[in-house]
């Protein structure tokens, strides 16, 4: 229950006007500390969300034969530099303290100890995060951040490690309409975070790329079932998004099942899953490519797999349902785990 | 021509003893910084550009398949359209709110000083955001005509669409600044002008409409042009409303193609244009409104064109500022 206290303290750190409104009157009796900390910007004691008594949390040690795959130049530049959007509870947010926890992170800095590195966890907006890797030199070296590997990322000069899988969900309101497949989503308004796989999606089912751009040849399956278009609604992070659904302004949210399943559980008997998961995809590792750091963290990852923490940490953040064996982690694995939420476009 | 001594006293020297005085050679002084300043200033701003235009990163032609974009140039009339709702909305309430301002009745002052440092006291961003987001507080909006049983009763969702919670975060707080510019143009004009009016028998409105605001146009022109230009700029902030405006277009883009700089270029460029356009604009109306005050009006870019090609053989006449606008009071000193 301690957990479900966080994505309130992110909202109110960011936004801290949002608390105020209404539907916000079960946080003041829920969690009171929230409410405190985002109105006086105090911090409290405690109730933080980060598992702290666990092994997993002590850590795996550093592994030599690993460490030693991690080319010189990358350990000269140390700390290395991990770019997470943390508004993706539960695998990225920001806990009452203002600390960057979550699964994804707590496995980044599992990985950063068996390679025996520094790292250094910086929360940046989603859709910024590769513009800041393909930078050279980059700003950041790699990225935890629920990243679905697709050739788009791979052509610019991203690798993705695999280590987690999980599908896109749509997060309906329980009194709001009801959604089961892509073509429900035409004539409704959905809120998506911008830069992601769903965003990418909700406009690919219109023969279109992000902000309107047709592709060429390829056709609206909306118009062609001769419904309104999708609108879709793009925020910049994923707590803006989810504020979009719960104040009516958007139908659907849509994001990975994980995030969905946390919403409906803090939102407990406002939201539900519509649907059944679809476009079950490998999470990736963002590397940059020429960083010659995959062989490192693909073993790094394999050994905290091999060797429980991996298990341990999923388990603790009620997410185990996603957990992938150490033989299907790989590099760039584009491929889908039975169907797809949208046709291909 | 004097002569005798200069200002320390010293005695001039005499002019010639006969006929004409000897021919001045007159030396132009020499400004030798000023071209090293030049040339410095110059090779600082090339090398800038320059820097700029071959960075290693930049790829022009992104620029270019992007610039007249079908989804880019939409996104520009989105823009045109917020900024000129939202200017309308600020003028006009703006106008009303200085009015009230000035008003005796010491409730309707203070309401409008209550707006104005409330509005002109929160962020427009928060504003924007406040508005897209009121559905949260007020699910329902009823609309109604008081003493009739006409209501309407919508989602607030429905009513208060992305687009308007734009306009009104821009407009809202618009007026509060117009409301001031207005307010300073009115407090500029000569109390004697309503003094004399008054005198022939107007009454208040009259006065304000006929006398005072027209003269108090030539003082809220300029910084209005101003407003107009930031407004089309802040106009961006309504991407949090996602509004599909000019940079929450040109953001979904290089969302994807992951060419950031490319896309703000892009941007840059039109919103540029737009000023541009918006700064020639201003300079026209600042001379119409100007008719009443100047003895000459500035020559338009047009006419000084003209003049620099020209003016050897054929100047271009001056205008006279001699036919008053109309609404100018007939009867004037």
């Amino acid at each position: 229950m301690a957990n479900l206290s966080n994505p309130h303290a992110n909202r109110g750190m960011h936004m801290g006007r949002r608390v105020s409104f209404s539907r916000r009157a079960g946080i003041a009796l829920l969690f009171p500390a929230a409410l405190l900390a985002a109105c006086g910007g105090a911090t409290t004691g405690g109730g933080s969300g980060t598992p702290t008594s666990t092994p997993a949390a002590n850590g795996p040690a550093m592994q030599p034969t690993i460490a030693a795959e991690v080319p010189a130049a990358v350990k000269a530049d140390a700390p290395l530099q991990i770019a997470t959007d943390a508004s993706y509870a539960p695998n990225e947010f920001v806990d009452l303290n203002g600390n960057l926890v979550g699964w994804d992170l707590d496995l980044a800095k599992d990985v950063c100890k068996v390679l025996g590195i520094a790292c250094t966890i910086n929360n940046v907006t989603f859709s910024d995060i590769i513009p800041a890797l393909l930078e050279s030199p980059s700003k950041y070296q790699m990225s935890f951040s629920s990243y679905t590997p697709t050739m788009d990322r791979e052509a610019k000069g991203i690798d993705f490690i695999t280590y987690y899988q999980a599908g896109e969900a749509w997060l309906i309101k329980t009194s709001g309409p009801t959604i089961s497949q892509a073509s429900d989503m035409c004539g409704h308004a959905v809120a998506v975070e911008a830069g992601t796989t769903e965003e990418a999606d909700a406009w690919g089912y219109m023969g279109m790329k992000p902000g309107g751009v047709k592709i060429p040849g390829d056709k609206d399956n909306c118009t062609a079932a001769g419904k309104s278009d999708i609108t879709v609604d793009s925020f910049d992070t994923q707590t803006e998004a989810n504020a979009a659904l719960l104040s009516g302004r958007a139908d659907f949210g849509w994001a990975d099942q994980p995030v969905a399943d946390y919403q409906v559980k803090l939102e407990s008997g406002k939201l539900k899953i519509g649907g059944s998961p679809c476009s079950v995809y490998p999470y990736g590792v963002a590397i940059v490519k020429t960083l010659g750091l995959d062989q490192a963290v693909e073993d790094a990852i394999k050994y905290l797999i091999d060797n429980d923490f991996y298990t341990q940490i999923l388990t603790q953040w009620g997410v185990q349902d996603g957990a992938i064996t150490s033989t299907a982690v790989g590099v760039n694995d584009n491929n889908a785990v039975g169907s797809t939420c949208v046709p291909a476009y | 021509m004097t002569t005798g001594t200069d200002i320390l006293g010293t005695p001039l020297p005499a002019p010639a003893a006969q006929g004409r005085p000897p021919t001045i050679q007159a030396i132009p002084v020499r400004h030798p910084w000023r071209w090293v300043a030049a040339v410095v200033v110059l090779a600082l701003a090339v090398a800038v550009v320059y820097t700029f235009a071959t960075a290693p990163g930049l790829d022009w032609s992104v620029v270019r398949t992007f610039l007249f974009y079908p989804e880019i140039m939409h996104g520009v009339l989105v823009t045109l359209a917020l900024t000129a709702i939202a200017m309308l909305i600020g003028v006009v309430l703006g106008v009303i709110l200085a009015v009230m301002r000035l008003s005796a009745n010491p409730v309707v002052s203070s309401v409008s000083w209550f707006y104005i440092w409330f509005f002109r006291g929160t962020p427009v961003l928060v504003q924007i955001f406040f508005w897209f987001n009121i559905g949260s507080i007020l699910p329902y909006l009823h609309i109604g005509i008081p003493f009739t049983s006409l209501v309407w009763v919508g989602t607030t969702n429905q009513i208060v669409t992305p687009f308007l919670a734009a306009i009104l975060g821009l407009g809202l707080n618009e007026a509060a600044y117009m409301s001031e510019i207005v307010r300073a143009g009115i407090i500029s004009v000569d109390t004697g002008q309503t003094e004399a009016a008054q005198a022939l028998g107007m009454n208040r409105v009259l006065v304000m409409r006929r006398i005072v605001l027209p003269q108090a146009m030539r003082v809220i022109i300029p910084p209005t042009g101003n407003e107009t230009i930031s407004m089309l700029k802040t106009s961006s902030l309504a991407y949090i409303a996602t509004v599909g405006e000019l940079f929450f277009i040109q953001k979904e883009i290089s969302n994807f193609n992951y060419d950031i700089i490319e896309l703000a270029i892009v941007a840059s460029i039109w919103y540029l244009a737009m000023t541009s356009v918006l700064t020639f604009g201003q300079y026209y109306l600042e001379r119409y409104f100007a008719r009443g005050a100047a003895r000459q009006l500035p020559l338009t870019p047009i006419q000084r064109f003209r003049r620099l090609l020209f003016h050897t053989h054929d100047p271009v006449p001056v205008v006279t500022a001699v036919e008053p606008p109309m609404f100018f009071p007939r009867h004037r000193p």
